[in-house]
């Protein structure tokens, strides 16, 4: 049963606005290290660097989309089964189904409060403690 | 009366508009199109892509007002930055996909109940936070003060209109916002299942 404080999140969203209150939803939740990214690049470049143990990602992004962020994910032998949450908006049906074909874990679908987000996370990383 | 006279002294009709009512998010490319819409303390923001020519316009308001800084990520805030979000994206999407392209202009957030608390510039302070928070500037904007307004908004030239409306609607236009606010706020059902 993992534990929220011994999780590592990242967020990727280009809105400062989003992952603001993306963050501050997990700390309500209980989680300790929470990475902000800006963009699909900036999160590749970070995950390089930080151990990361659940992405949750936004699908429209400037500089490498959340789809493509996806994508070199599950390419790559570190990352390939890294747990990933796409946040997308309620119209945005075919991207989920795309994400899901590109190996997305679940999704979120905006606006989300912090139970359904509670929800998401633990269908794919397991019931927190 | 129908017609709203702009600045340059053109008429603009509003009979043949399309209403943008809360919550709602229109985005067009059509040069035919004029939305409209009706602000008490709710905030619409007209957002266009200058170089394809695609705009539209949201319409929301904050439903659980508070000043505290604690709710600057709160319910509310949650749902308004949906709303920026929603159509900045949807502009993106249909245009040239770069924010640099974008023009903004926000209306609304009148304290149109002198009586209760003013929801209205809770609404403005939201948005304009929003702005600066994702480093946009308002190429126009008209914010606040103890009225209602009707705006119209042509998404092709980006030209938007004001109109201040007589006191006598507010009581009605208040008390219809605050119970959709109360309405459009449940979080999203879930409708594709996952394997």
């Amino acid at each position: 049963m993992p534990k929220a404080s011994q999780v590592s999140v990242m967020i990727v969203d280009d809105q400062q606005s989003m992952r603001g209150i993306c963050k501050y939803i997990l700390t309500q939740l209980g989680f300790k290290e929470v990475i902000e990214a800006k963009n699909g690049r900036d999160a590749l470049g970070k995950l390089e660097r930080n151990h990361v143990d659940l992405i949750i990602s936004d699908w429209n992004m400037d500089d490498v989309d959340g789809l493509t962020l996806l994508k070199v994910v599950r390419k790559h032998p570190r990352t390939a089964k890294l747990p990933f949450i796409m946040a997308t908006g309620r119209s945005d049906q075919d991207q989920v189904r795309e994400a899901i074909s590109c190996g997305v874990n679940n999704y979120v679908i905006k606006p989300f409060d912090a139970g359904t987000m509670k929800k998401k996370i633990e269908a794919v990383i397991g019931t927190l403690a | 009366m129908t017609a709203i006279a702009s600045q340059k002294g053109q008429m603009l009709d509003r009979v043949g508009a399309v209403t943008v009512h809360q919550g709602d998010c229109l985005v067009t490319d059509s040069p035919d199109v004029t939305y409209s819409t009706v602000l008490g303390s709710c905030i619409s923001a007209c957002v266009r892509d200058t170089k394809a020519q695609v705009g539209g316009m949201n319409h929301f308001l904050l439903a659980v007002q508070s000043s505290s800084a604690r709710d600057r990520f709160g319910e509310s805030a949650r749902y308004g930055a949906y709303a920026m979000e929603q159509l900045i994206n949807l502009v993106l999407t249909k245009g040239t996909g770069r924010k640099s392209n974008l023009e903004i202009k926000v209306f609304g957030g009148g304290n149109i109940n002198a009586s209760i608390t003013d929801v209205g510039a809770a609404n403005a302070a939201f948005v304009r936070a929003f702005m600066a928070d994702e480093g946009y500037v308002a190429t126009s904007e008209d914010l606040g003060g103890a009225f209602a307004r009707r705006v119209l908004f042509q998404p092709f030239t980006g030209r938007a209109f004001v109109k201040r409306l007589d006191s006598t609607i507010n009581e009605g236009l208040m008390r219809e916002e605050l119970a959709h606010a109360n309405q459009s706020i449940k979080p999203v059902e879930d409708d594709i299942e996952l394997f």
